[in-house]
C-alpha cells in the first residue's frame, strides 16, 4: 500500500542522510583523524624500505618509516594509575618517534568487552587492543581479527615461555597476542585480623582447617569472618581450586568435550561447599555477594573483621588501598589433605594488533617496546601485575619495583602452576550455568547429588550446542 | 471549499509530523528490522548471522528456565513498583503544588534522587543502607523491629529494588506538577462554593483533569518497568538466586555478556509482544476513563 | 490557592514536618556523597558515618585534574556540547510532531500514532548493534551526532507522546479562536500552544537534560577518544573492578556532575509549576 509514497520518503531520507554526513566530514576533526592512518598506510607501503634509523632512544630494531606520519589507536582498560603509566609510556615512545601518534582510548573494565565486540562488528576497532584471554573463543569466530605475531619481525619472543604463549595467547595455534603480565593466585589476607585471632598468615589452609578456623574465629568474635567469597567468584575461587587440589585436573576435559568429573566427585565437592557456606565464620553468601568484584569495599574488610578473600595478584592494589599496604599479606590457596598443590595462573591481560591496522610495523614495534624495553618496563611497572616477559621481570626486580606480596603471589603460582584451563571453561554461557548451579548449591536450594546430576547434564548439553 | 480546506489541513498534519517520520525511516526502521531479522538467526556479533528459523523463539519458550524466572520477577517488579511510584509521585506532587514557604527547595530536594540516575555512588550507598548491618536495619533496631535481609535474601531483595525505583519518582512527579497546574482554578473555586469536600474535589475534579498525564505516567512507568534493569544491574547483579533477575537484565546478558545477539533479539521481540498486549489492554480500559479537553481522539 | 491561613496553621506545620523528614531521606544520598568526597578509601568503605575522621581536602582539585591527559574542564565542556543541542532539538522536534498528531487529522494517523508508542516498546539492548552499524556507515562515530541528529528528528517517542498528552489537555477552542484571528497553523503552535505548554516543554527539557547527561552506554559505544568523553564516561573511567580507585575524587566529581541538573531544575521549576496561570487557558 502506498508504495510511491514510501519510495519518495526513502529517497528523501537518503538525501538527508547524505547531507548530514557530508556536513560532518567537513566539520569534524575527529573524522579527519580516523582517516589519517588510512592515508599514511597508502604511502607507507611504497617507502618502508627507505627506513632511516635516526632514533637513538629506543633500542629495538626499527623497521617502520620514520618520516611518514602514522596514527594508531590503542585501547585498554584500567584504573587511574594504569592510565597514567600507559599514557606516560606512550609519550616516551612518541617522543622518540615523532612521526607516530598514538591515540589513547582508555576506560575501566565496565563495558569494555561490550564496546570492543560492537566495534569489531563494525570493523572499527583500535589498532592495538588490550584483551582478556578468556574472550578468545568469542573472538575466534570472526576469523583472523589479529596479526599473527610470530610472523612479525619486530616481535622478540625470547623472553616468554613457549607453553604460556601457546596456552593463553593463541587461537588455534596462531599467536595472536602477547601477555602483558602474569597473575598469581591465592589468599589476600588482613594481617591485623590474623594477629587478633593469633593465626599464622604463612600457614596454608586445608579445606578442612579452613572450616575449623572459621568456626574458631567466629566463636571468638561473632562479627568476624575468616573468609568472604561472593557468588560470582564461586567457580574460580572455590570450586576450581577445590577440584584442582583434590583431583589435579579441571572439571572439564582438556579438549572441552565433556564434564570430566564424575557424579560422585561433584557430589562430594558440592557437599563440601554447602558445609563451607553454612560455617559461621564464613560470611553468608548473600551478604558477600553485595560486593561482586568489589570485595575490597566490604565494610568488614575495611574494619579488619575479614581474614581473607581469594583473588588474583593483579587486584592487590585495590585491597591494599583500603586497609593499607602494611596490613596486607598473601598466601597460597587452600589445599586438600595429602592432595597435590596446583595454583592457577593466567595472563593478567594480553595485547593484540588488529589485522585491520594500517601500520603493522609500527604497532608491533610499539607493543614489543612496551613489553621489553627497560625504560617502558620501568614506566609501566606492575600496573598489569608483574611482566610475563622474563627479562622485563628481572629488570623490575633488580630495581626493586615489584612489591613483596605481588612477587610472592606470582612466585607461588609459577612454582606449582595448575594446567591451563580447558578453552570452554571460560566460555560465558558455560560459566553462567556453572555459576548458577554453584550459587544454588551454596544457598542449599538444591541437594549436592541433584546438583551434580544437573551439572553434568546441562554443561554437557551446552558444550555440545557450542561445538556444533 | 470545505473539503479542500480539510485536505489542506491534513497535508499540514503530515508536514508537522514529517521530522518524526523521517527520523523513523532513517534512524529507527533499520535497527528495528535488523533486530527482527536477527531474531531468526544465530548471530554472535563477531561473525555473520546464520539463519536458524524459529529455533531461538522455541528455545526461549521451551528450554530457557531463566526466561520464565525473569519474566515472573519482572511482572512482580512492575506490579509493585509502578503503583507505588505513581501514588507516591502524585501524593508528593499534590503537596508540592501548594504555596508553601520554601516550596522551591522542597521540590528540588524531592527531585534530586532522579538526577542521580544510575550514578556510581548509588550502588555503594544502597549497600550501606540495606546490608545486614546497614543504616536501615539499625534504625529498625531502635524501633525494636528485627533486622531484615534487604538485599541478601531471595525473598526480599526485589522489594528493595522496588524502593530504589520508587525513590526515583521525580519524573512522574514533575509531570503531575505540570498537569496539576493546567487544571483551571475556577473549577476548584466553583466546587468549593458548592461546599465540596477535599476528597470530593480530588476524585471529581483533580483526577479527571490530570487523567491524560496520569495515564501517560502509568503507561510509561509500566513500559519502563518492563525494560528496567538499572537496580539489578548495579546493585544485586540479578541475585540472590535470580530473585532480582529482570528480563531486561537477562536480555542484556544474552546480548552483551554471551553475545548471542540473535537469541537476545528473539527475546526482546517476545518482550515487545508482552508489553504490546499489556499496552493494548491498558488503552482499551483507560480510553473511556481519560478525560481530554480537546474532545478526545476522534479517530 | 486562597486558603484561610488561620485554620490551617497546625496543618501547615505538619506538612512542613512531613516535607522536611521525607526531604532528608531524599537528600541523604547527596549529603552522604558530599561528605564522602572528603574521606580516604578505608573510611569510606568502613562506615556510613558522615563526618570524615581524617579528611582529605584535595579531592575536588585532584579529581578535577583526572588522569592528567584531560581535566574535567574538557569533560564538562564535552557534556554540554553533547547535551545542550540534544535537549534543544528534542524539545523543538517533539513538540512540533506532537502538535501535528494532536491537532490535525490525516490518513494513517492512528497507525502512525501506534508506531510512535510502538517504538517505545522494544528493549534497547538489541538495537545497539544495528544502530552502531548505521552510525558507523554514516561516519558519525566518535562525534556527538548520534545523539544530536536523532533528537532533531524526534526519535525519542517518549517526548512526542508526552507532548501529545499535554496538548490534549488544552481546549481546541483556543486554536479555533486564534485561527479566526488570522493565525496560520504554525502561528497557532508557536504563539498560542507553546506558551500554554511551557510546563510540558520545561519538563521535557529537564528530563532529556538529565537522561542525556547520565547516559553511559550510548557514549561508551559511540565515543572513542577520551578527549571527547562526557562526564558519564569520565566518572567511570577510573572505576576498574580490578584496581584501586581514589573514590573521594570520583565522588567529588559525581557531586559536581549533579550540579547542572539540580540548578536547571531549581531555576526552571517556576516555568512548569507556576508557568502560565491557569486562567490564561480560558482565554
Amino acid at each position: 500500500m502506498n508504495k510511491r509514497n514510501r519510495i519518495s520518503m526513502a529517497v528523501s531520507a537518503l538525501l538527508i542522510t547524505g547531507l548530514l554526513s557530508a556536513c560532518n566530514a567537513g566539520g569534524s576533526n575527529t573524522t579527519a583523524q580516523t582517516i589519517a592512518p588510512a592515508q599514511s598506510s597508502a604511502t607507507e607501503g611504497g617507502s618502508s624500505e627507505a627506513a632511516t634509523s635516526l632514533d637513538t632512544q629506543v633500542s629495538m630494531a626499527e623497521t617502520a618509516d620514520n618520516s611518514t606520519p602514522v596514527t594508531l589507536r590503542f585501547m585498554w582498560w584500567g584504573g587511574d594509575s594504569r592510565h597514567e603509566a600507559t599514557l606516560s609510556a606512550i609519550d616516551t615512545y612518541t617522543a622518540a618517534h615523532p612521526n607516530v601518534t598514538i591515540e589513547a582510548e582508555y576506560q575501566a573494565m565496565d563495558g569494555y568487552q561490550q564496546k570492543l565486540m560492537t566495534q569489531i562488528s563494525g570493523g572499527n576497532q583500535a589498532d592495538i587492543i588490550q584483551l582478556d584471554y578468556v574472550w578468545f573463543p568469542d573472538l575466534a569466530r570472526q576469523g583472523d581479527l589479529f596479526l599473527d605475531l610470530k610472523a612479525q619481525s619486530n616481535i622478540d619472543l625470547s623472553g616468554y615461555s613457549e607453553s604460556f604463549l601457546a596456552d593463553y595467547c593463541s587461537i588455534n595455534g596462531t599467536l595472536i597476542s602477547l601477555p602483558m603480565g602474569t597473575n598469581g593466585f591465592g589468599l589476600i589476607m588482613n594481617k591485623a585480623f590474623f594477629e587478633k585471632h593469633s593465626l599464622d598468615p604463612s600457614q596454608t589452609f586445608t579445606w578442612d582447617s579452613l572450616i575449623e578456623t572459621a568456626e574458631k574465629v567466629n566463636a571468638e568474635d561473632s562479627g568476624d569472618y575468616l573468609m568472604s567469597i561472593e557468588s560470582s567468584s564461586l567457580t574460580g575461587m572455590i570450586f576450581e581450586p577445590y577440584i584442582l587440589s583434590n583431583y589435579g585436573y579441571y572439571w572439564l576435559t582438556d579438549d572441552s568435550s565433556a564434564v570430566r568429573l564424575t557424579e560422585e566427585q561433584l557430589t562430594e565437592t558440592f557437599t563440601y561447599m554447602q558445609k563451607l557456606f553454612s560455617t559461621p565464620g564464613i560470611q553468608p553468601l548473600g551478604e558477600a555477594s553485595l560486593f561482586a568484584s568489589q570485595m575490597e569495599q566490604n565494610p568488614i574488610w575495611a574494619n579488619n573483621q575479614l581474614g581473607f578473600t581469594i583473588d588474583w595478584s593483579g587486584t592487590l592494589g585495590k585491597y591494599s588501598s583500603v586497609i593499607g599496604e602494611d596490613n596486607l599479606v598473601v598466601g597460597k590457596p587452600p589445599v586438600s589433605e595429602g592432595g597435590q598443590e596446583l595454583i592457577p595462573t593466567k595472563p593478567s591481560m594480553v595485547i593484540s594488533v588488529s589485522q585491520l591496522t594500517s601500520a603493522p610495523e609500527v604497532a608491533t614495534d610499539f607493543i614489543n617496546w612496551m613489553l621489553t624495553d627497560n625504560q617502558a618496563v620501568e614506566i609501566l611497572g606492575t600496573q598489569r601485575s608483574v611482566p610475563t616477559n622474563t627479562n622485563a621481570l628481572a629488570h623490575l626486580q633488580e630495581i626493586g619495583a615489584v612489591s613483596e606480596p605481588m612477587s610472592q603471589m606470582v612466585q607461588q603460582s609459577m612454582d606449582q602452576p595448575a594446567p591451563a584451563p580447558p578453552a570452554l571453561a571460560a566460555n560465558s554461557e558455560v560459566s553462567e550455568i556453572v555459576s548458577n548451579l554453584l550459587e544454588e548449591v551454596a544457598y542449599k536450594s538444591v541437594t549436592p547429588s541433584d546438583a551434580a546430576q544437573q551439572f553434568i547434564e546441562s554443561v554437557n548439553s551446552k558444550i555440545q550446542e557450542l561445538q556444533s | 471549499m470545505r473539503l479542500s480546506a480539510a485536505k489542506k489541513r491534513s497535508r499540514m498534519g503530515y508536514i508537522y509530523i514529517l521530522p518524526w517520520l523521517l527520523g523513523l525511516l532513517i534512524f529507527q526502521l533499520y535497527p528495528l528490522i535488523a533486530s527482527f531479522a536477527y531474531s531468526f538467526t544465530e548471530y554472535r556479533v563477531t561473525g555473520s548471522p546464520k539463519f536458524i528459523g524459529l529455533s531461538n523463539y522455541l528455545t526461549i519458550l521451551k528450554n530457557d528456565d531463566l526466561f520464565w524466572q525473569s519474566l515472573a520477577v519482572t511482572f512482580k517488579y512492575v506490579l509493585m513498583a509502578v503503583p507505588l511510584k505513581i501514588i507516591f509521585a502524585l501524593f508528593v506532587a499534590i503537596i508540592l503544588s501548594q504555596k508553601l514557604r520554601g516550596i522551591n527547595w522542597y521540590r528540588t530536594a524531592y527531585y534530586i534522587p532522579s538526577i542521580f540516575g544510575g550514578s556510581v555512588a548509588v550502588s555503594i550507598l544502597w549497600r550501606f543502607l540495606f546490608m545486614e548491618d546497614g543504616l536501615v536495619n539499625r534504625i529498625l533496631a531502635q524501633l525494636n523491629i528485627p533486622s531484615v535481609p534487604w538485599l541478601s535474601s531471595p525473598h526480599v531483595a526485589l522489594l528493595t529494588l522496588v524502593f530504589l525505583s520508587v525513590w526515583q519518582f521525580g519524573s512522574s512527579m514533575v509531570l503531575f506538577l505540570a498537569a496539576l497546574k493546567q487544571v483551571p482554578e475556577d473549577l476548584y473555586e466553583a466546587a468549593r462554593i458548592d461546599g465540596a469536600s477535599r476528597r470530593h474535589i480530588f476524585w471529581h475534579i483533580t483526577l479527571p483533569m490530570i487523567s491524560p498525564i496520569l495515564s501517560f505516567n502509568v503507561l510509561m512507568q509500566m513500559i519502563n518497568g518492563f525494560q528496567d534493569f538499572t537496580g539489578s544491574f548495579v546493585i544485586t547483579g540479578g541475585g540472590p538466586l535470580h530473585s532480582t533477575y529482570m528480563i531486561a537484565l537477562k536480555l542484556y546478558n544474552d546480548a552483551f555478556a554471551h553475545f548471542k545477539m540473535g537469541y537476545a533479539s528473539a527475546l526482546s521481540w517476545i518482550l515487545f509482544l508482552i508489553i504490546f498486549l499489556i499496552t493494548a489492554v491498558f488503552f482499551k480500559f483507560t480510553s473511556a476513563a481519560v478525560y481530554y479537553e480537546d474532545g478526545g481522539n476522534r479517530k | 490557592m486562597t486558603k484561610p491561613h488561620t485554620r490551617h496553621t497546625g496543618r501547615m506545620l505538619l506538612t512542613h514536618l512531613f516535607m522536611i523528614t521525607f526531604g532528608l531521606i531524599m537528600l541523604y544520598p547527596l549529603i552522604w556523597m558530599v561528605f564522602s568526597a572528603f574521606k580516604p578509601n578505608d573510611e569510606l568503605f568502613s562506615s556510613i558515618a558522615l563526618l570524615p575522621k581524617r579528611p582529605v581536602w584535595d579531592s575536588f582539585k585532584a579529581g578535577w585534574r583526572g588522569t592528567g591527559q584531560f581535566t574535567y574542564t574538557t569533560f564538562f565542556k564535552n557534556t554540554f556540547l553533547l547535551v545542550l543541542p540534544t535537549v534543544f532539538f528534542t524539545v523543538c522536534s517533539s513538540s512540533i510532531v506532537a502538535y501535528g498528531f494532536s491537532r490535525f487529522d490525516f490518513r494513517f494517523k492512528r497507525p502512525l500514532l501506534m508506531l510512535v508508542i510502538g517504538t517505545l516498546l522494544l528493549p534497547g539492548s538489541v538495537l545497539v548493534i544495528p544502530r552502531y552499524l548505521l552510525f558507523n556507515r554514516l561516519g558519525w562515530l566518535n562525534t556527538y551526532l548520534p545523539f544530536i541528529v536523532p533528537a532533531m528528528f524526534a526519535c525519542n517517542s517518549f517526548f512526542i507522546y508526552m507532548m501529545i498528552q499535554f496538548f490534549r489537555g488544552i481546549p481546541k477552542a483556543l486554536d479555533e479562536a486564534a485561527t479566526l484571528d488570522g493565525c496560520n497553523t504554525f502561528q497557532v503552535y508557536l504563539l498560542v500552544l507553546m506558551p500554554i505548554c511551557k510546563p510540558a516543554l520545561f519538563s521535557a527539557m529537564i528530563f532529556q537534560f538529565i537522561w542525556t547527561w547520565n547516559d553511559f552506554f550510548g557514549p561508551l559505544l559511540y565515543i572513542n577518544s577520551v578527549k571527547l568523553y562526557p562526564i558519564s564516561l569520565a566518572l567511570r573511567m577510573s572505576l576498574d573492578s580490578t584496581m584501586a580507585a581514589n573514590w573521594n575524587q570520583v565522588l567529588a566529581m559525581s557531586v559536581l556532575s549533579l550540579l547542572p541538573g539540580t540548578i536547571l531544575f531549581f531555576t526552571s521549576q517556576r516555568y512548569f509549576v507556576d508557568g502560565v496561570s491557569a486562567g490564561a487557558i480560558k482565554g
